[in-house]
């Protein structure tokens, strides 16, 4: 045989070769290309290849879980070979176990994460990079997904994963009370001093106006948010925020105390006192809402969401932010990146909404007419335009910065410092912390 | 040569292999934990990159920390409150629960026993909701004595008690059990002579139940120290903890430990952590050991 022969030949078997390991990843985009993906695969060899997946713990639990298992068992069905196990922990548990799970080898393929602990569980080499088999993507797929949730996820020329769901607090309100304390549910709240007269008026008639919302830094938050042009980043290792602002935030807290309760929002006490018609307003985010949708049909409670009023009728206050599935290094994260892609992807995430009322980082789903009109979603991509984000991205920027927030917003309710002093301490606390860090 | 090995074999090996498990075991999950938390409290570590050795920094910046004086404080007023409570509690109901015979000696035994068992997570939840500043069952009862509201697990004055309250409804059941069966390794002839020379219930239990019981009741107290030395779960969960924030408003229910898992998962330093685990396990070590002194010197004096 001549030489050019058996080039051929090794050059063409290298071809078939190649084209049988190239990366599917350009027909993960939706349901229909999954199935020609199975068709695809049904000449491969036989696969076995098992997934482990971190999701959230309520979207692995519950209806949520059910969902989310439905997508799996799809998306099994059309990659023949491929199990994938649903394991559902809560938010700081999936963080500290991925951290922890990076330096002893020990890591989920695909997992579900808050965008503010990216910064550490990338630096803990736990997250691939996936830009090469983003970039292969048509661009059909990626141009789906709000592009400032993508920009969040590249660094440095790096992916860190695929855009998830995305959270905004809103303001509910128990319209049974609101009425009794001579409110019109109707009219719009403009402001914290509108609002505070509301309070005010809830607590005359007998009831209790809102939970206490300096017991957690994250709460802390809900009313920082509503702050006009506060900030929550890093710039030159300190806190973006002003004393100004911050005083601002718990001076409002501090008004709002004299017609609250000392619950916490996050007490079950807090959700049953809205229930029960003794509580007229509680911030959270959209997960409470099954909850009081459930009141709502079985014991009769009157209640709608908002957004939650900030200090001027031009800038609502609350807090969002956003979860991306990160792959982790190992011998099947193109596998687990397919996976992902499949589950961020509009028909799925088109249905994650629909039945769920929560919001993603899929525009194209956001927009489906199934989804669009659902108001929940609907006052959460607005209040996600405004309030402040949970944290700065992909930076060095510590949550713990969130217990000096509370300990000095309970120090400035108290009154055992003026709500400047309280201001300037946690300012210099937080600053500790992102200098030591 | 060969005769003194096979005299060893003979005599000594199968007491060797006897002990050997518990050798092989202290020393992978005791002994190598310790030297190696130890190596790393020297390092900078944040689980990923190389560690860079940094001398006793980490011990430096742990005792420097207001995390460590507040944790450390916190433990110290557990200590105070606590463990004489919680023993003089466990004592009194376990001489009491010794006078029943029969069902009302197993119901009092079980029902004690009982919130041992209960998961601590549900415990939690529920004692949180107990706690609870207006609607709250141990609220309403105080109002009705004339005592306003008390915030229980916001105001960082009154976090502890309740962590205390917990921690004896937990724990005394377990050491009801243990000094019951120390009571009933009393000899009943004690109490029979007691009796005849008319001595009263409370006569019997200081000058009979208590002074016999003294190897139980050091066996109780010396593992309460341990525990609370220890403590973490209770209040994790009471004062909704997590990686990134630990011990609730004001950080009014930290404890050392809640604290270490903080510094390791919430901020990467497993280095400070270590640190910090071993001035613990220091601490532990002395207290431990001047509780051995003292019984040894109490017993001498005796």
């Amino acid at each position: 045989m001549q030489f050019k022969q058996r080039l051929m030949i090794v050059l063409l078997m290298s071809a078939i070769v190649l084209v049988g390991c190239a990366p599917t990843t350009s027909i993960v985009g939706t349901q229909e290309n999954s199935q020609a993906t199975a068709t695809g695969n049904a000449a491969q060899p036989p696969r076995n290849i098992t997934l482990e997946f971190w999701n959230f713990a309520d979207f692995a639990t519950g209806p949520g879980g059910e969902l989310v298992q439905q997508f799996i068992d799809e998306y099994e069905a059309a990659n023949p070979g491929v199990t994938v196990e649903l394991v559902g922990k809560p938010d700081t548990e999936i963080e500290a176990g991925v951290i922890a799970g990076a330096s002893a080898g020990e890591l989920p393929d695909v997992f579900a994460n808050a965008y503010n602990s990216g910064y550490a569980v990338s630096n803990a080499g736990a997250v691939k990079d996936v830009s090469e088999w983003w970039d292969a993507l048509p661009e059909d797929y990626r141009s789906q997904f709000s592009l400032a949730a993508v920009e969040a996820l590249q660094r440095d020329g790096k992916m860190y994963g695929v855009p998830y769901t995305l959270y905004s607090t809103v303001l509910y309100r128990n319209l049974t009370v609101l009425r009794e304390a001579g409110i019109d549910p109707d009219a719009e709240i403009k402001d914290w001093d509108d609002w505070m007269s509301q309070m005010q008026k809830v607590s005359e008639a007998g009831y209790t106006a809102l939970p206490n919302y300096t017991l957690d830094g994250w709460l802390v938050l809900h009313y920082l948010g509503g702050v006009e042009g506060v900030q929550n980043g890093v710039e030159n290792g300190k806190w973006t925020v002003t004393t100004e602002q911050l005083a601002k935030a718990y001076a409002f807290l501090k008004s709002a105390r004299q017609y609250g309760t000392d619950i916490s929002p996050f007490d079950a006490s807090a959700t049953d006192l809205f229930i029960t018609d003794k509580l007229a307003f509680y911030s959270m985010g959209p997960w409470a809402n099954p909850t009081f949708a459930e009141a709502a049909a079985n014991n009769a409670l009157d209640y709608d969401y908002v957004l939650i009023p900030g200090e001027t009728a031009n800038h609502a206050g609350g807090v969002h932010g956003g979860e991306f599935l990160a792959i982790t290094p190992g011998p099947h994260a193109e596998e687990a990146f397919k996976f992902a892609a499949f589950l961020a992807d509009k028909t799925q995430m088109t249905r994650f909404a629909a039945a769920l009322g929560r919001a993603n980082f899929n525009a194209a789903a956001m927009a489906d007419p199934t989804v669009a009109e659902n108001p929940l979603i609907k006052l959460t991509g607005e209040s996600a335009a405004q309030g402040m984000n949970d944290a700065a991205y992909f930076v060095p920027f510590p949550l713990s910065i969130r217990q000096p927030l509370s300990n000095y917003a309970i120090e400035a309710v108290e009154g055992r410092m003026s709500v400047e002093e309280a201001a300037n301490g946690a300012i210099k606390e937080i600053n500790d912390i992102l200098a030591s860090d | 040569m060969v005769t003194s090995t096979r005299r060893f074999r003979r005599n000594y090996l199968k007491h060797y292999l006897l002990l050997a498990p518990f050798f092989i075991f202290f020393t992978i999950f005791f002994l190598w934990p310790i030297l190696y938390g130890l190596g790393m409290s020297v390092t900078k570590w944040d689980g990923v990159h190389q560690p860079i050795f940094v001398g006793v920094a980490n011990y430096v910046n742990v005792i420097g920390s207001k995390g460590f004086a507040l944790g450390i404080s916190h433990l110290a007023l557990f200590i105070i409150i606590a463990i004489p409570l919680g023993v003089l509690v466990a004592l009194g109901l376990a001489i009491m629960v010794s006078r029943f015979r029969g069902f009302w000696y197993n119901f009092f035994q079980g029902a004690y026993f009982l919130p041992f068992v209960v998961p601590v997570f549900l415990a939690a939840v529920i004692w949180r909701w107990m706690f609870t500043p207006d609607y709250g069952i141990i609220n309403v009862g105080l109002r009705l004595i004339g005592v306003e509201r008390v915030r229980w697990l916001n105001d960082p004055n009154f976090m502890i008690p309740a962590l205390v309250i917990v921690d004896l409804w937990r724990a005394a059941g377990f050491n009801v059990i243990l000094l019951l069966a120390g009571i009933k390794a009393i000899p009943k002839d004690y109490y029979e002579a007691a009796h005849v020379d008319g001595a009263t219930p409370w006569q019997e239990a200081i000058y009979i139940t208590i002074p016999l019981l003294e190897p139980i009741l050091f066996l109780v107290i010396v593992n309460a120290f341990i525990s609370v030395f220890q403590i973490f779960d209770t209040p994790w969960l009471l004062s909704r903890s997590d990686y990134n924030t630990q011990g609730g408003p004001g950080r009014g229910m930290l404890f050392p430990v809640m604290d270490i898992m903080g510094r390791a998962f919430g901020s990467q330093k497993f280095g400070e952590a270590a640190a910090y685990a071993m001035i613990l396990l220091a601490i532990t070590l002395v207290v431990t050991l001047i509780q051995f002194a003292l019984r040894r010197r109490l017993r001498s004096n005796r």
